[in-house]
């Protein structure tokens, strides 16, 4: 599944060449980058997490067998990281997940989750804080929604490529997409009705 | 086929991931079904929504980061083996010494630009290129930040009893306890001795405090309203404050800065906000002078014919030093140009 030149710079980042490294994170980087933002929600976050996970790559390189794609593999360090982290931050803030019970009643989620519109909206904006709008419903899905939707919608990738992702089944990827998509419908459909 | 059913099928049917006879199963329902009809339409909306979320490209430093990350690997071996020999502990005390002095000259820079729990708190953390599995080194940075985060907090002391004035604390506080073990500058040149001139690095910053229910809500706002002015923003989380609290630093031109100004007040600040200029040049000066005490050094250990294990540490620990000192010079010089709103984003928690 690799390319030739993917494996040799392989090769060389196993036996210590930073520069052989350098050149694969550079392809993957930004793909890397664009994962680990849309998991952890803001670009700090998503920055260290991605350098953690590029980093934790390089550290195990040598156990990389080419059994699936490397960039796969990448994907599945990067969302290992980032969900590791989450669930550290979940135990310590206590954070609301979209589908669980809410302590507060009735139509007030959507209010708490999202900012106040800008005054200065325009067309720009407007697109902008949509897409910070479906960021912060991401962000509120339990973490292994978040990784189906994010794979999926976000990445683009195949069921199977999914499942492989995650290590777990192409019945639990479709699943919890399903669960995943169906809260961010709701959601999604609730705010276009809002004036 | 019922319609809750049909509902679990709808995501793997947009997909085209079902097989031909659940397929033709969820079809003939949408066809009768009104109401599912709508959930399909609904649920293809959002899930298009999500798919044209913008394909986000790593920030241009991100390469940088890495290449300074690799090299501490590269210093400090990862895996348990290596870690094990020899090598490692001669490499740490070097290690230690370089990182330490890179925290402490950061710390007097950004000392400058924030109000003192922000520095103070610095204190408290590793810099993130530590290997966490190393404990050693780790405890011996640990006991080295401890021990400047105690100087800094009695140099704050002495300052409010000679200075009663609270209001121009948060940005003023931490400037004179400067440090004295880096770089020192000879309080008395010499006479005769011609001095060389230093540009003035001047900064202009405004320091503004905000309480949000949402802290990261906010400053991901505040990241949105910066950006479409052309405005650069650091947010320094997690490494610099605990808990539920944010400092930014928006890098505006001073054109543009009255709008950002009041579209970040407008985000929840009561206060006025606080004009200062910071006067860097000393800072600027002492990673100048590290950086060519460093230099000296580095040329002296490659000028030798041959290296041992522990030169050879050295020199990769300063090469890594140098290289982060001149990064920060050329941040530096670049940040002159523009103005620095500080806000500090703290909690506020709902009733």
């Amino acid at each position: 599944m690799l390319l030739g030149q993917d494996e040799d710079l392989i090769k060389l980042s196993i036996q210590g060449d930073i520069r052989a490294f350098e050149q694969l994170a550079e392809k993957y980087q930004h793909k890397i980058y664009n994962l680990a933002y849309r998991y952890m929600g803001c670009e700090e976050d998503a920055s260290d997490m991605a350098q953690e996970a590029l980093i934790k790559a390089y550290r195990s390189l040598a156990t990389f067998k080419g059994e699936s794609s490397l960039s796969t593999w990448l994907y599945r360090i990067t969302t290992n990281v980032c969900l590791d982290e989450l669930r550290k931050r979940r135990r310590t803030l206590h954070m609301i997940s979209l589908d669980e019970p809410v302590a507060t009643v009735d139509g007030d989620e959507i209010e708490r989750d999202i900012a106040d519109p800008s005054p200065t909206a325009d067309i720009i904006y407007q697109k902008k804080e949509t897409e910070v709008y479906i960021q912060s419903l991401i962000n509120k899905l339990k973490p292994e929604q978040k990784a189906v939707v994010i794979l999926r919608d976000v990445m683009g990738l195949t069921y199977e490529e999914i499942a492989e992702v995650l290590n777990c089944s192409i019945g639990t990827v479709k699943s919890r997409l399903s669960r995943g998509r169906e809260i961010l419908r709701k959601k999604i459909v609730k705010q276009e009705l809002l004036p | 086929m019922r319609c809750q059913r049909v509902r679990e099928l709808l995501s793997p049917y947009i997909d085209l991931v079902l097989p031909d006879e659940e397929r033709n199963k969820v079809e003939e329902h949408l066809a009768a079904c009104e109401s599912c009809r709508k959930d399909l339409a609904e649920l293809q909306r959002a899930v298009n929504r999500i798919r044209e979320m913008e394909k986000l490209e790593a920030p241009s430093d991100f390469m940088g980061k890495l290449h300074e990350r690799l090299l501490e690997e590269k210093i400090a071996p990862f895996d348990r083996h290596r870690r094990k020999s020899h090598l490692v502990n001669n490499t740490s005390g070097w290690l230690v010494a370089s990182v330490a002095s890179i925290a402490l000259i950061f710390g007097i820079y950004i000392s400058s630009l924030l109000p003192f729990p922000v520095v103070a708190s610095f204190f408290d953390k590793i810099p993130q290129f530590v290997s966490s599995q190393d404990s050693e080194l780790r405890n011996n940075i640990e006991k080295f930040l401890k021990d400047k985060k105690q100087q800094m907090q009695m140099a704050l002391n002495n300052q409010q009893s000679e200075t009663p004035d609270v209001k121009e604390g948060p940005t003023q506080v931490v400037k004179n306890p400067k440090p004295q073990q880096v770089a020192e500058v000879p309080p008395d040149e010499p006479a005769g001795q011609v001095e060389e001139f230093v540009t003035p690095i001047l900064i202009n910053t405004v320091n503004l405090e905000l309480s949000a229910d949402d802290v990261d809500q906010v400053a991901k706002s505040i990241k949105q309203l910066a950006e479409a002015s052309g405005a650069r923003v650091e947010t320094t989380n997690n490494q610099l404050m605990a808990g539920a609290s944010k400092v930014m630093t928006v890098r505006v031109t001073p054109e543009k800065l009255s709008s950002v100004v009041a579209g970040i007040q407008s985000f929840g600040c009561e206060a006025q906000p606080m004009h200062t200029t910071q006067d860097l040049t000393q800072d600027y000066k002492n990673i100048k002078d590290r950086i060519s005490e460093v230099e000296k050094e580095i040329n002296r250990l490659q000028s030798l014919e041959e290296l041992n294990a522990d030169e050879n540490n050295k020199l990769q620990a300063m090469l890594f030093e140098k290289s982060y000192l001149e990064n920060k010079i050329a941040e530096m010089e670049a940040n002159t140009q523009l103005v620095a709103v500080n806000v500090v984003i703290t909690e506020e928690p709902e009733h």
